[in-house]
């Protein structure tokens, strides 16, 4: 398949204003994204991945930058100088899947009025047709159409979150942003969300934007990983390389420190030292640097460009040497 | 568990356990009464722990194993029934049958942070937000060891602030919680069962809420104090990468059983049970090919009610027999020493 750019980010920055104090969540983000794939975006806690997704569905609105949405007929449209008017009709294409599914959904609405809302106030569907459509997409993410009219509560985690699966699909959306979709589930309905959302994407060739702590589960499901560290992207690059081959030492230690289940797993952990810091104070030059093994007298100085390396972006002064040092 | 003073010690008087153990669960049952009907929470679990001994319970959410560990803890709430036996050794050498105590009772009180602690998912929400993190971990010292001045209680507590990786102690120990990150609470919550220098831990879930390198170091630093102080833990978690890398044995639950045992190599490389096995597959591993479907084992964990004396798994079991695995109860199988499992396939193997 040819590669059709639908999303471009370009300096995305959203920064956080509150008495005195301004955290910068995101900085100069930018990234394109291709029709079908799915970029797994990874950090810890206060990195920003969360505030990236909103900004790109614009739940929050960007201090500054773009968001590109490459429409089939009216050309590029930059998501964050749309009217409301405007956005209205781009909205369907993009949809979100929220971690928990126990508070994404109304719990008093039945599951049948929570699938069909958007179609409601999208569409002018009549009512035949709402319930033919909704019964069809409950029957593709394999709920039970007989228990369409009753209300959250009945249903387990991992129904509910096919529920909340069902209603970012009715409208046929182009993308999909999942942050943190299958992390409040067990291992064992994790594993049933993961193929089914990878069966939804073969068939509708759905681009997913997959936000997430869990290492292997973003390994396995995207197809380019984007590394994030305090409201930048410190890595990003094609999966299977970036994981065989960390080329920033931020991603080498995130990628050391996964827990893998096997008791003979070689690992030659790179344990950091200290905590994410404070992102209303973020140390100078390179943010990373204070808990770097690598670092030299510029990281604290200087701030490193996200920079080409083969196919490979990295913003790391001193890029490769985690890797040579093995 | 309400039985009067005298028939207590009556139960305490002939218990014996193997004299390498600190810890032997004989048939635990734990109901959970709810509304109109009872949950069999635990249904007759049986393990027991050596001194120094790290055991991991594993399992999904709803099999049991917090329950099971809360049990041990004596800290179910009063909606929950216990049977069988837990029998426990004392710093002292007594053996006693946790079951028969009084939750509330002083001799538990007694055991309970001193000799037993345990530390929990949420650090952020296992400390009371007002008052400072060195009168929260005083308290246990004072409480347990009457004899202790605040001063030196306040010393022991800076000792193990300091031990336990926490930068500037003398600044921190007059801090409040919400002044600590989650990595920091956990450090603190871990330095707080320390205090009283308990010889059996149970930790439930204790890097869950954590970042996966602040995770690294918090395991690492469990692995090291229980180096030094030669403690026992009971590692609750439903993270098998966790369990890999910090456990000897392992007990996979599953609706309130053991389904099989083992160290951790019988249970990684040579797991019997289609329970183990298939949450093993389920896994999406960091060396597996990514085209690799993930396995997927076909629906939901029941609730346990009204169960009948039967596998729990059989209804998600591709390898069910029907009219065994639904409706008898079935025995422990030797697979090899130390590795047990409850299935009916073991017995097809002879």
């Amino acid at each position: 398949m040819e590669k059709n750019v639908i999303l471009e980010i370009k300096n995305l920055s959203k920064v956080y204003e509150s008495k005195g104090a301004s955290v910068k969540a995101l900085t100069d983000v930018s990234l394109t994204v291709n029709q079908g794939e799915t970029v797994g975006i990874v950090g810890e806690s206060g990195c920003g991945k969360t505030t990236l997704g909103r900004c790109v569905v614009r739940g929050i609105d960007a201090t500054s930058g773009q968001v590109l949405f490459h429409t089939e007929d009216d050309g590029v449209i930059d998501f964050l100088q749309t009217t409301k008017a405007q956005m209205k009709k781009y909205r369907k294409d993009i949809q979100m899947i929220f971690q928990d599914p126990y508070a994404s959904l109304d719990p008093r609405m039945t599951v049948f009025d929570i699938i069909s809302e958007p179609l409601r106030y999208n569409s002018n569907l009549s009512k035949r047709e709402i319930e033919e459509a909704v019964g069809k997409i409950a029957e593709q993410v394999g709920l039970n159409k007989a228990y369409l009219r009753r209300y959250p509560h009945a249903f387990s985690g991992g129904q509910r979150q096919r529920i909340g699966i069902a209603r970012s699909l009715i409208l046929q959306p182009k993308i999909i942003v999942c942050d943190e979709a299958v992390s409040a589930l067990d291992v064992s309905i994790q594993a049933q969300i993961i193929n089914l959302l990878e069966d939804l994407q073969k068939e509708y060739n759905l681009t997913y934007l997959f936000i997430s702590h869990a290492l292997s589960v973003v390994r396995h499901i995207s197809d380019r990983v984007l590394v994030m560290y305090l409201g930048k992207v410190v890595e990003f690059g094609e999966t299977d390389a970036l994981f065989a081959n960390p080329m920033h030492p931020y991603t080498k230690a995130l990628l050391s420190a996964a827990p893998q289940p096997d008791p003979d797993a070689v690992i030659d952990r790179v344990v950091l030292e200290g905590e994410v810091p404070n992102p209303a104070a973020p140390p100078s030059g390179c943010h990373f640097h204070p808990r770097c093994a690598y670092k030299t007298a510029r990281c604290a100085k200087e701030a490193p460009p996200l920079v080409e390396h083969g196919d490979r972006m990295v913003a790391c002064w001193n890029c490769g040497c985690c890797s040579e040092a093995d | 568990m309400k039985k009067s003073k005298k028939q207590a010690r009556i139960a305490q008087e002939a218990l014996s356990i193997a004299p390498e153990h600190i810890l032997e669960v004989r048939d635990l049952k734990v109901d959970i009464k709810v509304d109109d009907y009872t949950l069999n929470a635990v249904r007759g679990v049986s393990f027991s722990m050596k001194k120094g001994e790290t055991l991991g319970l594993v399992g999904e959410s709803g099999c049991g194993k917090s329950v099971t560990s809360k049990a041990v803890m004596g800290i179910n709430p009063d909606n929950c029934s216990a049977r069988g036996q837990i029998l426990y050794r004392r710093k002292s050498g007594e053996i006693m049958d946790l079951v028969q105590l009084e939750q509330d009772g002083p001799t538990y009180r007694a055991i309970r942070g001193a000799e037993m602690a345990m530390i929990f998912q949420e650090p952020m929400t296992s400390f009371s937000p007002l008052y400072t993190i060195g009168n929260q971990l005083s308290e246990i010292i004072l409480l347990h060891e009457p004899a202790t001045t605040k001063e030196q209680a306040r010393m022991r507590v800076l000792e193990m602030l300091e031990k336990v990786g926490i930068a500037n102690p003398e600044k921190r120990i007059d801090q409040y919680p919400h002044e600590f990150s989650g990595g920091m609470l956990q450090r603190a919550l871990i330095a707080m069962m320390l205090c009283c220098n308990p010889d059996f831990l149970i930790a439930d879930e204790p890097t869950t809420a954590l970042d996966v390198t602040i995770q690294a170091q918090i395991l690492d630093l469990m692995k090291l104090l229980q180096k030094e102080f030669g403690m026992s833990i009971l590692f609750i978690t439903h993270d098998l990468g966790t369990v890999a890398s910090m456990c000897d044995n392992v007990a996979v639950m599953y609706l309130g059983e053991i389904v099989e045992y083992g160290s951790v190599h019988q249970i990684f490389h040579n797991p019997q049970h289609p329970y183990t096995k298939g949450l093993l597959r389920s896994l999406p591993k960091m060396n597996q090919s990514r085209e690799e479907k993930l396995y997927v084992i076909d629906g939901i964990v029941p609730l346990p009610v009204n169960m009948p004396p039967c596998c729990g798994f059989y209804d998600r079991c591709e390898k069910c027999v029907k009219g065994v695995c639904d409706c008898q109860a079935i025995r422990e199988y030797t697979v090899e020493p130390g590795h047990f499992v409850r299935c009916v396939m073991m017995e097809q193997r002879g």
